[in-house]
């Protein structure tokens, strides 16, 4: 499709600014000579963004099971709450109790949802999260004056986990999975000491176990004075079942856009809202927003990490959360992870009957398959490409790390059994042609808007802008 | 309202299958203890209607008033083309574009976004986003330092308080040295470089003024220039910061299409020279072909990123801005080079009120120099009380104790002259 500098002609835009008769104070040698934007008309502006549409995928396309990114329904109702005229004020309006109100109430849930004492809404997305909790960890030591260096990160965490670790001036420690998928406890024991800060761990962790040795993990951190983080992405398996906070979490993010159903807007915006025990609540950013003697408002504290937003974190964001809790209400939240847990296991039990899977036990919310088993060749970046063309987007792949040619398949609690039986149709089709056909599946996809893509290309000459040759 | 459709037959027959009677034997990795005995204490399902008529209520807690507020965020007109294409669920509920084959729509945004900041800026690379304006600022801050291999940056005092709060808190953990630099007149004043990575100033600053970056740039040969801009709708009158051989350029890019919303989701914005593109946090949209020899977009240099490098990315940010993106491009599309007349149209707007202002006595100018849609002044205590319906700016007293009364007021184009009229008359009556 061709690019909107190529649709451009001059003089073709007509989105008029009446200017009034007023000299501006800003001397000649300070302004731009030139503005080349694109001119197109506006219905050409609408075309252009209606037919890009076309080429993208989203859940409102077809099931999503893009593992660790819980690709659930976005309710509408959430976008028309977000739309609210009276809500769309400026930060620093003094007429804001509504706005208040909304954080307030949400933080409150975030509290009781998960076990945690208080909450920050204003980092912007999980990985914001991380480093704010990473840095919460970091002020928590300071203060009592030791010097701690390094965090666990067990073998299976998410990419963010250890790039969190080391923007917030700490080092990453390894510690290895064991063979049934959970954290090594043995290992764990023996990297724990005075200059490990804490751990952080994902539970359910990224092959979708929840660790049965939960308590005995948490309970090796603190035994040595550290502090245990929870990357919530997977909280979603354990919305009314069991709360973070009863096995001994000091400090967790919660995904907005994963759990409570904002939608991912092709990367974002998100939200990544922070929870801690009684202890670290004052470590949490400033302001805060509280209540006191029943008004809400703004405070400061003096041990907080500081600000790590412009203001108070993706408001409108955590508006749609709101009204998603506020909708499916207490009964609706243990719905949640009921479904999203029978759908995985119900899933896994029919696809291990073709592929092989690597932990065969209970999942929670997902579970991973890999490409082992798959004759000629044909490997997960094949099978997802092939899934395209069955009117699915693929689960996430060669990830986690410590399972080879991983498949993450996440369903969520909104798909349709019909749904999950033909993603499982499908895969057998595909193991099929992997028999039979299996040029067919390196050539896939045959039926997106374009073929496979040349990514090596884009990076060895990267072209960056449509100014670069 | 329940958004998930397994029937009890449903459940039942899955069960069977799974091989398992009860729900609750697929949590039995969970110890027994830790399993929630009773529900949640949070109230009951609501339909859609009583849903929206609630939040209605709370939302009328909020009042909203004719404001002249600016510092970081701003009231501007979003185009009607904006929503229509942000609301279409094939972008809004796509994940971050990781299938190329499936997402070409979020990737050529992408692409087509870069290239209108660069654009607008004249730097060579661009992201597909940051969280905001204050976080782009501070991992610049990171990124500097590490080219440069110094732990200390100068921050002039004129960049936006809040901002500087952030950066305090990036550069606590990563142990680096802030040095503030003065206010002189409203603009930055002079600074020794030795010891720096970076001079990190805002353009138009906090008060509004354009920065002297020509003669900033003349004595930071040796250390980076980066900027921040907080209302970069200035960037489609003044001259490119590409001009000024400035480094890293950063925003806050809200007032491209995206509603104020209580201060977010904003859109941080960077953009810097080739030279750094393997240095910079976040996405990257670049151009390939497919298997056909098609042209079409990718993510790209992703080595950078944590989900390859983990502790050794440039940064850990994966989820960025990526709709309120989409809402910049489309909005500046939409302008085209009428944006310019846009920016003209702000400015004009702010050079009739504050002049007007200074002609009533007791409310003074406080800085006599070249801004752009936002400018302070000074008001005696009994002026502001008549004002009480209309919130005229951001009081500075808080950030700036020297700048007692002193409030920053900012004009949009949603601030017509016939508002300001009324407030002039409200205040001479």
């Amino acid at each position: 499709m061709k690019l909107l500098n190529e649709k451009s002609k001059t003089g073709s835009s007509s989105f008029n600014v009446r200017l009034l008769d007023i000299q501006t104070n800003i001397p000649e040698e300070l302004q731009r000579v030139d503005l080349d934007l694109p001119e197109l008309s506006e219905v050409e502006v609408v075309r252009h963004y209606t037919n890009l549409s076309k080429s993208n995928f989203g859940v409102d396309n077809g099931p999503y099971p893009l593992g660790s990114c819980t690709m659930k329904y976005n309710p509408k109702i959430n976008e028309v709450a977000a739309k609210i005229p009276e809500f769309n004020i400026h930060p620093l309006s003094q007429h804001n109790k509504g706005a208040l109100d909304v954080i307030y109430q949400l933080q409150e849930y975030l509290c009781e949802i998960t076990g945690m004492h208080a909450f920050s809404t204003q980092p912007a997305a999980g990985a914001h999260g991380e480093s704010t909790g990473i840095m919460i960890m970091r002020a928590w030591f300071e203060k009592r004056g030791e010097k701690r260096t390094k965090v666990i990160i067990p073998d299976s965490a998410h990419g963010t986990n250890p790039a969190s670790v080391s923007l917030s001036g700490f080092e990453p420690l390894q510690v290895k999975s064991s063979q049934s998928g959970g954290i090594d406890l043995d290992d764990l024991r023996q990297k724990m000491s005075k200059d490990v800060a804490g751990i952080m761990i994902t539970n359910p962790n990224t092959l979708g176990i929840f660790d049965e040795n939960i308590l005995e993990i948490t309970e090796a951190v603190h035994r040595h004075g550290g502090l245990c983080y929870l990357d919530g992405a997977n909280m979603n398996a354990m919305l009314g079942i069991v709360k973070p906070g009863d096995f001994e979490i000091d400090i967790m993010h919660l995904n907005l856009h994963k759990t409570f159903s904002t939608p991912h807007g092709g990367g974002g915006p998100g939200s990544g809202p922070v929870g801690v025990t009684e202890v670290l609540e004052p470590f949490l950013p400033n302001p805060r927003i509280i209540k006191k003697k029943d008004e809400l408002g703004f405070e400061q504290s003096e041990d907080s990490i500081g600000r790590v937003h412009s203001f108070y974190g993706n408001f409108s964001i955590l508006l749609r959360a709101y009204s998603y809790i506020m909708a499916i209400g207490s009964s609706g939240l243990r719905n949640i992870a009921e479904n999203a847990v029978l759908n995985a296991n119900y899933m896994k039990e029919k696809l291990k009957e073709h592929y092989h899977l690597p932990y065969d036990r209970i999942c929670q919310h997902e579970f991973i398959i890999d490409d082992s088993l798959m004759p000629n060749g044909v490997t997960t970046n094949d099978v997802a490409k092939r899934l395209m063309d069955f009117g699915f987007h693929p689960p996430t792949i060669y990830f986690p790390l410590i399972v080879k040619g991983a498949m993450l398949i996440e369903p969520t609690e909104t798909e349709t059994k019909e749904n999950l039986d033909a993603f499982i149709e499908a895969m057998k089709v595909i193991k099929e042609e992997a028999k039979h056909d299996p040029e067919k599946l390196k050539k896939a996809p045959l039926k997106a808007p374009i073929g496979r893509l040349d990514i090596v290309r884009a990076a060895r000459e990267p072209k960056l802008t449509w100014h670069s040759t | 309202m329940d958004y998930t459709p397994n029937t009890d037959s449903d459940r039942e027959s899955m069960l069977k299958e799974i091989g398992v009677h009860d729900i609750m034997d697929l949590f039995k990795d969970i110890p027994e203890d830790l399993i929630l005995k009773s529900p949640l204490r949070i109230p009951d399902q609501l339909s859609e209607f009583e849903l929206i008529r609630e939040l209605e209520k709370i939302s009328k807690k909020n009042k909203k008033l004719l404001s002249f507020l600016g510092g970081g965020n701003y009231n501007h007109h979003i185009p009607s083309t904006v929503n229509a294409v942000t609301s279409r669920g094939e972008f809004s509920t796509a994940y971050t574009p990781y299938q190329p084959e499936i997402s070409q729509g979020t990737l050529q945004a992408i692409f087509e976004y870069q290239s209108m900041i660069c654009e607008l800026t004249g730097m060579d690379v661009s992201n597909a986003s940051m969280y905001d304006g204050a976080t782009s600022l501070a991992e610049s801050m990171i990124l500097a330092s590490r080219i440069k291999g110094k732990k200390q940056v100068l921050v002039s005092q004129a960049v936006n308080p809040f901002y500087r709060e952030v950066l305090k808190t990036y550069a606590r953990a990563n142990e680096i040295r802030i040095v503030e630099i003065d206010v002189k007149d409203g603009l930055t004043s002079d600074f020794e470089t030795e010891g720096s990575s970076a001079i990190i100033i805002q353009s138009p600053n906090f008060f509004g003024l354009i920065e002297n970056l020509d003669e900033i740039r003349k004595k930071t040969e040796d250390i980076l220039l980066i900027t921040s801009t907080t209302e970069p709708l200035s960037w489609a009158m003044l001259k490119p910061f590409s001009e000024y051989d400035v480094d890293i350029v950063t925003a806050e890019g809200q007032s491209f299409g995206n509603p104020m919303n209580f201060g977010g989701p904003g859109l941080g914005i960077i953009a810097t020279k080739n030279a750094y593109v393997r240095q910079i946090p976040g996405r990257l949209a670049g151009e390939t072909v497919d298997i056909h020899g098609n042209r079409s977009f990718a993510l790209t240099l992703c080595t950078r990123e944590q989900h390859i490098r983990r502790e050794r990315a440039t940064s850990n940010i994966c989820t960025n801005e990526g709709l309120c993106m989409l809402a910049a491009a489309v909005y500046l599309v939409t302008y085209g080079k009428n944006l310019r007349r846009l920016a003209q149209l702000n400015n004009q707007l702010a050079v009739y009120f504050a002049g007007k202002l200074n002609q009533i006595e007791g409310i003074d100018m406080v800085f006599d120099k070249p801004f752009f849609n936002e400018f302070v002044v000074r008001i005696r205590k009994d002026i502001l009380s008549k004002l009480s319906d209309i919130e005229i700016g951001v009081s500075l007293e808080n950030y700036y104790p020297d700048l007692k009364d002193c409030y920053l007021i900012c004009c949009t184009e949603m601030t017509p002259k016939e508002d300001i009229d009324r407030v002039l008359h409200e205040i001479t009556q």
